[in-house]
Protein backbone atom coordinates (compact mmCIF):
# COMPACT_ATOMS: atom_id res chain seq x y z
CA UNK A 1 0.00 0.00 0.00
CA UNK A 2 2.79 2.38 0.90
CA UNK A 3 4.54 1.78 -2.41
CA UNK A 4 1.27 2.32 -4.18
CA UNK A 5 0.70 5.62 -2.42
CA UNK A 6 4.23 6.76 -3.21
CA UNK A 7 3.56 5.88 -6.86
CA UNK A 8 0.31 7.84 -6.68
CA UNK A 9 2.10 10.85 -5.24
CA UNK A 10 4.76 10.75 -7.93
CA UNK A 11 2.11 10.48 -10.70
CA UNK A 12 0.14 13.39 -9.24
CA UNK A 13 3.36 15.37 -8.91
CA UNK A 14 4.30 14.62 -12.51
CA UNK A 15 0.82 15.64 -13.66
CA UNK A 16 0.91 18.88 -11.70
CA UNK A 17 4.43 19.69 -12.83
CA UNK A 18 3.26 19.78 -16.44
CA UNK A 19 -0.39 20.57 -15.70
CA UNK A 20 -1.38 22.56 -18.81
CA UNK A 21 0.30 20.08 -21.15
CA UNK A 22 -1.00 17.01 -19.22
CA UNK A 23 -4.55 18.37 -19.14
CA UNK A 24 -4.49 19.10 -22.86
CA UNK A 25 -3.09 15.63 -23.56
CA UNK A 26 -5.80 13.93 -21.46
CA UNK A 27 -8.54 16.01 -23.12
CA UNK A 28 -7.15 15.30 -26.57
CA UNK A 29 -7.04 11.56 -25.87
CA UNK A 30 -10.62 11.56 -24.53
CA UNK A 31 -11.88 13.53 -27.55
CA UNK A 32 -9.92 11.29 -29.91
CA UNK A 33 -11.49 8.11 -28.46
CA UNK A 34 -15.03 9.57 -28.46
CA UNK A 35 -14.78 10.71 -32.08
CA UNK A 36 -13.18 7.39 -33.07
CA UNK A 37 -16.40 5.73 -31.81
CA UNK A 38 -18.42 8.36 -33.71
CA UNK A 39 -16.39 7.73 -36.88
CA UNK A 40 -17.13 4.00 -36.65
CA UNK A 41 -20.51 4.88 -38.24
CA UNK A 42 -18.72 5.91 -41.43
CA UNK A 43 -18.48 3.30 -44.18
CA UNK A 44 -14.67 3.42 -44.30
CA UNK A 45 -13.82 1.15 -41.36
CA UNK A 46 -11.80 2.02 -38.28
CA UNK A 47 -8.41 1.99 -39.98
CA UNK A 48 -8.59 4.69 -42.60
CA UNK A 49 -7.31 8.20 -43.07
CA UNK A 50 -10.80 9.73 -42.96
CA UNK A 51 -11.64 7.99 -39.68
CA UNK A 52 -8.35 9.17 -38.24
CA UNK A 53 -9.04 12.71 -39.42
CA UNK A 54 -12.43 12.73 -37.64
CA UNK A 55 -10.84 11.36 -34.46
CA UNK A 56 -8.09 14.01 -34.53
CA UNK A 57 -10.74 16.70 -35.09
CA UNK A 58 -12.53 15.39 -31.98
CA UNK A 59 -9.30 15.59 -29.99
CA UNK A 60 -8.75 19.20 -31.08
CA UNK A 61 -12.34 20.16 -30.22
CA UNK A 62 -11.97 18.53 -26.79
CA UNK A 63 -8.81 20.57 -26.09
CA UNK A 64 -10.18 23.97 -27.08
CA UNK A 65 -13.96 23.80 -26.59
CA UNK A 66 -16.27 23.78 -23.56
CA UNK A 67 -18.17 20.55 -22.68
CA UNK A 68 -21.42 21.85 -24.23
CA UNK A 69 -19.72 22.68 -27.53
CA UNK A 70 -17.99 19.29 -27.49
CA UNK A 71 -21.32 17.49 -26.98
CA UNK A 72 -23.02 19.48 -29.76
CA UNK A 73 -20.08 18.86 -32.11
CA UNK A 74 -20.18 15.14 -31.34
CA UNK A 75 -23.91 15.07 -32.20
CA UNK A 76 -23.39 16.95 -35.49
CA UNK A 77 -20.38 14.85 -36.54
CA UNK A 78 -22.25 11.67 -35.61
CA UNK A 79 -25.16 12.71 -37.87
CA UNK A 80 -22.75 13.45 -40.72
CA UNK A 81 -20.91 10.13 -40.27
CA UNK A 82 -24.19 8.18 -40.20
CA UNK A 83 -25.39 10.08 -43.30
CA UNK A 84 -22.29 8.91 -45.18
CA UNK A 85 -23.44 5.33 -44.54
CA UNK A 86 -27.20 5.86 -44.90
CA UNK A 87 -29.10 9.10 -45.38
CA UNK A 88 -32.12 7.86 -43.40
CA UNK A 89 -29.89 6.81 -40.51
CA UNK A 90 -28.24 10.23 -40.56
CA UNK A 91 -31.59 11.99 -40.34
CA UNK A 92 -32.71 9.70 -37.49
CA UNK A 93 -29.48 10.41 -35.57
CA UNK A 94 -29.86 14.16 -36.15
CA UNK A 95 -33.46 14.14 -34.87
CA UNK A 96 -32.61 12.17 -31.72
CA UNK A 97 -29.41 14.12 -31.06
CA UNK A 98 -31.51 17.30 -31.26
CA UNK A 99 -34.10 15.88 -28.84
CA UNK A 100 -31.30 14.81 -26.48
CA UNK A 101 -29.77 18.27 -26.64
CA UNK A 102 -33.11 19.99 -26.02
CA UNK A 103 -34.09 17.76 -23.13
CA UNK A 104 -30.77 17.34 -21.35
CA UNK A 105 -27.53 18.46 -23.03
CA UNK A 106 -28.16 22.18 -22.80
CA UNK A 107 -29.34 22.03 -19.16
CA UNK A 108 -26.54 19.84 -17.79
CA UNK A 109 -23.62 20.12 -20.24
CA UNK A 110 -20.94 18.98 -17.77
CA UNK A 111 -22.87 15.94 -16.56
CA UNK A 112 -23.46 15.01 -20.21
CA UNK A 113 -19.80 14.01 -20.34
CA UNK A 114 -20.83 10.99 -18.23
CA UNK A 115 -23.08 9.99 -21.10
CA UNK A 116 -20.19 10.13 -23.55
CA UNK A 117 -17.90 8.26 -21.15
CA UNK A 118 -20.41 5.45 -20.64
CA UNK A 119 -20.98 4.97 -24.37
CA UNK A 120 -17.21 4.79 -24.93
CA UNK A 121 -16.62 2.44 -21.99
CA UNK A 122 -19.34 0.16 -23.33
CA UNK A 123 -16.94 -0.58 -26.19
CA UNK A 124 -14.44 -1.82 -23.58
CA UNK A 125 -17.18 -3.82 -21.85
CA UNK A 126 -16.72 -1.68 -18.72
CA UNK A 127 -19.78 0.62 -18.71
CA UNK A 128 -20.31 0.09 -14.95
CA UNK A 129 -17.40 2.40 -14.15
CA UNK A 130 -19.61 5.41 -14.95
CA UNK A 131 -22.54 4.66 -12.58
CA UNK A 132 -20.01 3.77 -9.87
CA UNK A 133 -18.17 7.08 -10.34
CA UNK A 134 -21.48 8.97 -10.63
CA UNK A 135 -22.60 7.51 -7.28
CA UNK A 136 -19.45 8.76 -5.57
CA UNK A 137 -18.76 12.12 -7.22
CA UNK A 138 -21.88 13.36 -9.04
CA UNK A 139 -24.97 12.14 -7.18
CA UNK A 140 -28.54 12.12 -8.53
CA UNK A 141 -27.61 14.54 -11.36
CA UNK A 142 -25.70 11.62 -12.89
CA UNK A 143 -28.80 9.44 -13.25
CA UNK A 144 -30.13 11.00 -16.46
CA UNK A 145 -26.90 10.86 -18.52
CA UNK A 146 -26.27 7.27 -17.41
CA UNK A 147 -29.82 6.23 -18.40
CA UNK A 148 -29.51 8.18 -21.66
CA UNK A 149 -26.33 6.22 -22.41
CA UNK A 150 -28.22 2.93 -21.96
CA UNK A 151 -30.74 4.20 -24.52
CA UNK A 152 -27.96 5.39 -26.85
CA UNK A 153 -26.30 1.95 -26.99
CA UNK A 154 -29.58 0.32 -28.06
CA UNK A 155 -30.27 3.22 -30.40
CA UNK A 156 -26.85 2.74 -32.02
CA UNK A 157 -27.78 -0.88 -32.70
CA UNK A 158 -31.03 0.25 -34.38
CA UNK A 159 -29.06 2.77 -36.46
CA UNK A 160 -26.70 0.03 -37.59
CA UNK A 161 -29.74 -2.02 -38.66
CA UNK A 162 -31.01 0.95 -40.69
CA UNK A 163 -27.55 1.37 -42.26
CA UNK A 164 -27.52 -2.31 -43.26
CA UNK A 165 -31.07 -2.20 -44.65
CA UNK A 166 -30.82 1.16 -46.40
CA UNK A 167 -27.21 1.84 -47.42
CA UNK A 168 -26.19 5.10 -49.05
CA UNK A 169 -25.23 3.27 -52.27
CA UNK A 170 -28.85 2.22 -52.81
CA UNK A 171 -30.29 5.66 -52.20
CA UNK A 172 -32.48 7.04 -54.98
CA UNK A 173 -34.47 10.26 -55.00
CA UNK A 174 -37.56 8.49 -56.34
CA UNK A 175 -37.52 5.99 -53.47
CA UNK A 176 -36.92 8.54 -50.73
CA UNK A 177 -40.44 8.37 -49.31
CA UNK A 178 -40.53 4.59 -49.14
CA UNK A 179 -37.02 4.39 -47.65
CA UNK A 180 -37.91 7.01 -45.04
CA UNK A 181 -40.95 4.98 -44.03
CA UNK A 182 -38.82 1.82 -43.75
CA UNK A 183 -36.33 3.71 -41.56
CA UNK A 184 -39.20 5.02 -39.44
CA UNK A 185 -40.47 1.48 -38.99
CA UNK A 186 -37.05 0.19 -37.89
CA UNK A 187 -36.67 3.14 -35.56
CA UNK A 188 -40.03 3.06 -33.82
CA UNK A 189 -40.33 -0.72 -33.57
CA UNK A 190 -36.72 -0.98 -32.40
CA UNK A 191 -37.18 1.62 -29.67
CA UNK A 192 -40.46 0.07 -28.53
CA UNK A 193 -38.97 -3.44 -28.41
CA UNK A 194 -36.02 -2.25 -26.28
CA UNK A 195 -37.99 0.19 -24.14
CA UNK A 196 -38.81 -2.26 -21.32
CA UNK A 197 -35.20 -3.38 -21.03
CA UNK A 198 -33.96 0.22 -21.16
CA UNK A 199 -36.38 1.26 -18.39
CA UNK A 200 -35.54 -1.75 -16.18
CA UNK A 201 -31.76 -1.34 -16.54
CA UNK A 202 -32.05 2.44 -16.05
CA UNK A 203 -33.99 1.84 -12.83
CA UNK A 204 -31.24 -0.48 -11.54
CA UNK A 205 -28.53 2.06 -12.39
CA UNK A 206 -30.54 4.87 -10.78
CA UNK A 207 -31.04 2.88 -7.55
CA UNK A 208 -27.33 2.02 -7.46
CA UNK A 209 -26.33 5.67 -7.91
CA UNK A 210 -28.75 6.92 -5.23
CA UNK A 211 -27.70 4.27 -2.66
CA UNK A 212 -24.02 4.91 -3.32
CA UNK A 213 -24.52 8.68 -3.07
CA UNK A 214 -26.52 8.32 0.16
CA UNK A 215 -23.77 6.21 1.75
CA UNK A 216 -21.04 8.52 0.48
CA UNK A 217 -22.70 11.60 1.97
CA UNK A 218 -23.32 9.95 5.35
CA UNK A 219 -20.78 10.36 8.15
CA UNK A 220 -19.59 6.77 8.24
CA UNK A 221 -16.09 5.42 8.05
CA UNK A 222 -14.84 4.26 4.64
CA UNK A 223 -17.88 5.81 2.98
CA UNK A 224 -16.41 5.69 -0.52
CA UNK A 225 -15.46 2.03 -0.28
CA UNK A 226 -18.91 1.16 1.12
CA UNK A 227 -20.56 3.23 -1.61
CA UNK A 228 -18.62 1.45 -4.36
CA UNK A 229 -19.30 -1.99 -2.83
CA UNK A 230 -23.04 -1.41 -2.37
CA UNK A 231 -23.41 0.09 -5.84
CA UNK A 232 -21.48 -2.84 -7.33
CA UNK A 233 -23.69 -5.39 -5.57
CA UNK A 234 -26.88 -3.58 -6.65
CA UNK A 235 -25.64 -3.35 -10.23
CA UNK A 236 -24.70 -7.02 -10.43
CA UNK A 237 -27.88 -8.36 -8.78
CA UNK A 238 -30.12 -5.92 -10.64
CA UNK A 239 -28.65 -6.68 -14.04
CA UNK A 240 -28.81 -10.44 -13.41
CA UNK A 241 -32.46 -10.20 -12.34
CA UNK A 242 -33.23 -8.06 -15.42
CA UNK A 243 -31.51 -10.67 -17.62
CA UNK A 244 -33.52 -13.49 -16.04
CA UNK A 245 -36.75 -11.55 -16.62
CA UNK A 246 -35.58 -10.73 -20.19
CA UNK A 247 -35.73 -7.00 -19.45
CA UNK A 248 -32.24 -6.17 -20.51
CA UNK A 249 -30.40 -3.68 -22.63
CA UNK A 250 -27.44 -4.19 -24.97
CA UNK A 251 -25.53 -1.70 -22.85
CA UNK A 252 -25.18 -4.24 -20.03
CA UNK A 253 -25.90 -7.64 -21.57
CA UNK A 254 -22.65 -9.51 -21.09
CA UNK A 255 -24.07 -12.72 -19.53
CA UNK A 256 -23.95 -13.48 -15.81
CA UNK A 257 -20.24 -14.29 -15.70
CA UNK A 258 -19.33 -11.41 -17.99
CA UNK A 259 -21.38 -8.99 -15.89
CA UNK A 260 -19.66 -10.22 -12.72
CA UNK A 261 -16.19 -9.70 -14.22
CA UNK A 262 -17.17 -6.32 -15.65
CA UNK A 263 -18.62 -5.12 -12.33
CA UNK A 264 -15.58 -6.34 -10.34
CA UNK A 265 -13.10 -4.67 -12.72
CA UNK A 266 -15.20 -1.48 -12.71
CA UNK A 267 -15.23 -1.48 -8.90
CA UNK A 268 -11.45 -1.90 -8.83
CA UNK A 269 -10.97 0.97 -11.30
CA UNK A 270 -13.33 3.15 -9.29
CA UNK A 271 -11.46 2.31 -6.07
CA UNK A 272 -8.15 3.29 -7.67
CA UNK A 273 -9.70 6.59 -8.77
CA UNK A 274 -10.88 7.28 -5.20
CA UNK A 275 -7.37 6.56 -3.93
CA UNK A 276 -6.01 9.13 -6.37
CA UNK A 277 -8.55 11.55 -4.95
CA UNK A 278 -7.64 11.12 -1.29
CA UNK A 279 -6.61 8.41 1.19
CA UNK A 280 -7.83 8.69 4.77
CA UNK A 281 -6.42 7.13 7.90
CA UNK A 282 -9.52 5.94 9.75
CA UNK A 283 -7.47 4.51 12.64
CA UNK A 284 -6.59 8.06 13.68
CA UNK A 285 -10.12 9.42 13.51
CA UNK A 286 -10.91 12.01 16.15
CA UNK A 287 -14.38 12.90 17.32
CA UNK A 288 -14.84 16.26 18.99
CA UNK A 289 -17.93 17.91 20.41
CA UNK A 290 -18.23 21.58 21.25
CA UNK A 291 -20.87 24.27 21.28
CA UNK A 292 -21.45 27.99 20.94
CA UNK A 293 -24.55 30.00 21.83
CA UNK A 294 -26.55 28.74 18.83
CA UNK A 295 -25.26 25.30 17.85
CA UNK A 296 -23.74 22.10 19.15
CA UNK A 297 -21.02 20.89 16.79
CA UNK A 298 -20.19 17.20 16.36
CA UNK A 299 -16.92 17.12 14.49
CA UNK A 300 -15.30 14.03 13.06
CA UNK A 301 -11.79 14.63 11.81
CA UNK A 302 -10.16 11.98 9.65
CA UNK A 303 -6.52 12.65 8.77
CA UNK A 304 -5.30 12.13 5.22
CA UNK A 305 -2.44 9.72 4.68
CA UNK A 306 0.48 11.62 3.27
CA UNK A 307 3.87 10.17 2.54
CA UNK A 308 6.87 12.46 2.64
CA UNK A 309 8.95 12.42 -0.49
CA UNK A 310 12.34 10.81 -0.19
CA UNK A 311 14.20 14.05 -0.30
CA UNK A 312 17.88 13.78 -0.80
CA UNK A 313 19.80 15.55 1.91
CA UNK A 314 20.87 18.90 0.64
CA UNK A 315 24.48 19.77 0.67
CA UNK A 316 25.27 22.72 2.83
CA UNK A 317 27.64 25.22 1.43
CA UNK A 318 30.37 25.67 4.00
CA UNK A 319 32.69 28.56 4.01
CA UNK A 320 35.63 28.81 6.28
CA UNK A 321 36.34 32.36 7.23
CA UNK A 322 38.73 33.46 9.91
CA UNK A 323 38.79 30.03 11.47
CA UNK A 324 35.02 30.01 12.05
CA UNK A 325 32.71 27.68 10.12
CA UNK A 326 29.85 29.61 8.66
CA UNK A 327 26.98 27.63 7.27
CA UNK A 328 24.82 29.05 4.52
CA UNK A 329 21.42 27.60 4.98
CA UNK A 330 19.67 26.51 1.83
CA UNK A 331 15.99 27.23 1.98
CA UNK A 332 13.14 25.89 -0.10
CA UNK A 333 10.99 28.83 0.73
CA UNK A 334 10.44 31.06 -2.25
CA UNK A 335 8.95 34.46 -2.16
CA UNK A 336 5.35 33.43 -2.35
CA UNK A 337 3.61 36.70 -1.87
CA UNK A 338 1.04 36.20 -4.59
CA UNK A 339 -0.39 32.99 -3.13
CA UNK B 1 4.38 46.69 0.65
CA UNK B 2 1.24 48.69 -0.01
CA UNK B 3 1.94 48.51 -3.73
CA UNK B 4 2.26 44.74 -3.51
CA UNK B 5 -1.19 44.47 -1.93
CA UNK B 6 -2.57 46.66 -4.68
CA UNK B 7 -0.98 44.51 -7.36
CA UNK B 8 -2.36 41.38 -5.69
CA UNK B 9 -5.88 42.83 -5.64
CA UNK B 10 -5.57 43.85 -9.27
CA UNK B 11 -4.47 40.32 -10.20
CA UNK B 12 -7.52 38.84 -8.46
CA UNK B 13 -9.80 41.28 -10.27
CA UNK B 14 -8.19 40.54 -13.62
CA UNK B 15 -8.47 36.76 -13.10
CA UNK B 16 -12.14 37.12 -12.18
CA UNK B 17 -12.81 39.31 -15.21
CA UNK B 18 -11.12 36.82 -17.51
CA UNK B 19 -12.79 33.69 -16.11
CA UNK B 20 -16.27 34.62 -14.97
CA UNK B 21 -16.77 38.36 -15.34
CA UNK B 22 -18.93 38.60 -18.43
CA UNK B 23 -21.02 35.51 -17.64
CA UNK B 24 -21.61 36.48 -14.01
CA UNK B 25 -22.60 40.04 -14.87
CA UNK B 26 -25.09 38.74 -17.38
CA UNK B 27 -26.63 36.50 -14.71
CA UNK B 28 -26.78 39.01 -11.87
CA UNK B 29 -28.21 41.72 -14.11
CA UNK B 30 -31.55 39.93 -13.54
CA UNK B 31 -33.42 39.45 -10.28
CA UNK B 32 -32.98 35.92 -8.90
CA UNK B 33 -36.60 34.95 -9.42
CA UNK B 34 -36.65 36.50 -12.89
CA UNK B 35 -33.47 34.71 -13.95
CA UNK B 36 -34.69 31.31 -12.73
CA UNK B 37 -38.12 31.83 -14.35
CA UNK B 38 -36.56 32.84 -17.66
CA UNK B 39 -34.31 29.79 -17.67
CA UNK B 40 -37.18 27.52 -16.64
CA UNK B 41 -39.29 28.84 -19.51
CA UNK B 42 -36.49 28.07 -21.93
CA UNK B 43 -36.10 24.54 -20.51
CA UNK B 44 -39.86 23.94 -20.72
CA UNK B 45 -39.94 25.16 -24.32
CA UNK B 46 -37.19 22.68 -25.13
CA UNK B 47 -39.03 19.83 -23.40
CA UNK B 48 -42.28 20.62 -25.22
CA UNK B 49 -40.45 20.79 -28.56
CA UNK B 50 -38.64 17.48 -27.92
CA UNK B 51 -41.86 15.83 -26.83
CA UNK B 52 -43.72 17.09 -29.91
CA UNK B 53 -40.99 15.77 -32.24
CA UNK B 54 -41.27 12.34 -30.58
CA UNK B 55 -45.08 12.47 -30.87
CA UNK B 56 -44.76 13.31 -34.58
CA UNK B 57 -42.46 10.30 -35.12
CA UNK B 58 -44.92 8.09 -33.23
CA UNK B 59 -48.02 9.35 -35.06
CA UNK B 60 -46.28 9.12 -38.43
CA UNK B 61 -45.42 5.50 -37.70
CA UNK B 62 -49.02 4.67 -36.75
CA UNK B 63 -50.33 6.61 -39.74
CA UNK B 64 -48.12 4.73 -42.19
CA UNK B 65 -48.02 1.22 -40.81
CA UNK B 66 -51.02 0.83 -38.51
CA UNK B 67 -53.65 3.07 -40.06
CA UNK B 68 -56.52 1.22 -38.39
CA UNK B 69 -54.98 1.85 -34.95
CA UNK B 70 -54.09 5.40 -35.94
CA UNK B 71 -57.70 6.38 -36.52
CA UNK B 72 -58.84 4.85 -33.25
CA UNK B 73 -55.94 6.58 -31.47
CA UNK B 74 -57.16 10.06 -32.26
CA UNK B 75 -59.45 10.33 -29.28
CA UNK B 76 -59.78 12.63 -26.29
CA UNK B 77 -58.40 9.89 -23.99
CA UNK B 78 -55.21 9.61 -26.04
CA UNK B 79 -54.72 13.37 -25.97
CA UNK B 80 -55.25 13.45 -22.19
CA UNK B 81 -52.84 10.54 -21.67
CA UNK B 82 -50.11 12.25 -23.68
CA UNK B 83 -50.78 15.59 -21.99
CA UNK B 84 -50.34 13.93 -18.58
CA UNK B 85 -47.01 12.49 -19.75
CA UNK B 86 -45.91 15.92 -20.94
CA UNK B 87 -46.94 17.61 -17.69
CA UNK B 88 -45.08 14.99 -15.70
CA UNK B 89 -41.96 15.59 -17.78
CA UNK B 90 -42.33 19.36 -17.35
CA UNK B 91 -42.67 19.03 -13.57
CA UNK B 92 -39.58 16.81 -13.27
CA UNK B 93 -37.46 19.03 -15.49
CA UNK B 94 -38.72 22.19 -13.80
CA UNK B 95 -37.53 20.85 -10.44
CA UNK B 96 -34.11 19.94 -11.87
CA UNK B 97 -33.65 23.25 -13.66
CA UNK B 98 -34.91 25.36 -10.73
CA UNK B 99 -32.35 23.77 -8.41
CA UNK B 100 -29.59 24.14 -10.98
CA UNK B 101 -30.24 27.76 -11.97
CA UNK B 102 -30.85 28.93 -8.38
CA UNK B 103 -27.49 27.48 -7.46
CA UNK B 104 -25.89 29.08 -10.52
CA UNK B 105 -27.33 32.49 -9.64
CA UNK B 106 -26.18 32.25 -6.02
CA UNK B 107 -22.66 31.30 -7.06
CA UNK B 108 -22.50 34.17 -9.56
CA UNK B 109 -23.85 36.58 -6.94
CA UNK B 110 -21.27 35.44 -4.40
CA UNK B 111 -18.43 35.87 -6.87
CA UNK B 112 -19.68 39.30 -7.94
CA UNK B 113 -19.94 40.46 -4.30
CA UNK B 114 -16.38 39.31 -3.70
CA UNK B 115 -15.29 41.17 -6.85
CA UNK B 116 -16.96 44.36 -5.65
CA UNK B 117 -15.37 44.03 -2.23
CA UNK B 118 -11.94 43.71 -3.80
CA UNK B 119 -12.67 46.58 -6.16
CA UNK B 120 -13.58 48.84 -3.22
CA UNK B 121 -10.32 47.83 -1.58
CA UNK B 122 -8.44 48.78 -4.72
CA UNK B 123 -10.18 52.14 -4.78
CA UNK B 124 -9.08 52.68 -1.18
CA UNK B 125 -5.46 51.93 -2.13
CA UNK B 126 -5.79 54.39 -5.00
CA UNK B 127 -7.13 57.10 -2.67
CA UNK B 128 -4.38 56.54 -0.13
CA UNK B 129 -1.54 56.55 -2.64
CA UNK B 130 0.25 59.88 -2.65
CA UNK B 131 0.44 61.52 -6.04
CA UNK B 132 3.79 61.17 -7.75
CA UNK B 133 5.46 64.26 -8.99
CA UNK B 134 7.81 64.15 -11.94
Amino acid sequence: MKDYLVLRNSIIKLYKKNEPASESAVRFLAGFIVFLCVASFMPYGLISLKTLAVAVLGGVIAVFATPSIFIVSAGIILSVCATLSSIEAGVAVAVFAFIGYLMYGRIFPKESLLFVAMVVLYKLRLPFIVPLIAGIYVGPAGIVPVCAAVFAVDFAYIIRQIITALPYSEFTVSGILQDSMTALKYLYEGIMSYSRGIIAVSAVLAVGIIVSWAINTSFTDREKEKGILSNGIILFLGIVICSILSYTSRAVSFGIFGTLISVVISMAVCYVITIFDCVKDYDKTEKVQFQDSHYVYYVKAVPKIEFAENNKPKKSKIKVEDGFRKVKKTSNKKSNDFE
Amino acid sequence: MEDLKKVRTMIHLAIYDKRYGEKDRRIVSHYRHGYVSKKNMSVRAGIILGFLIWECVKLLYYMMFMDSVFLSMLTKEYAIKEAVKLILLLVVFSVFSTVKYKRQYDTAQKRTDEYERRFDKLCQYEDNTPERTV
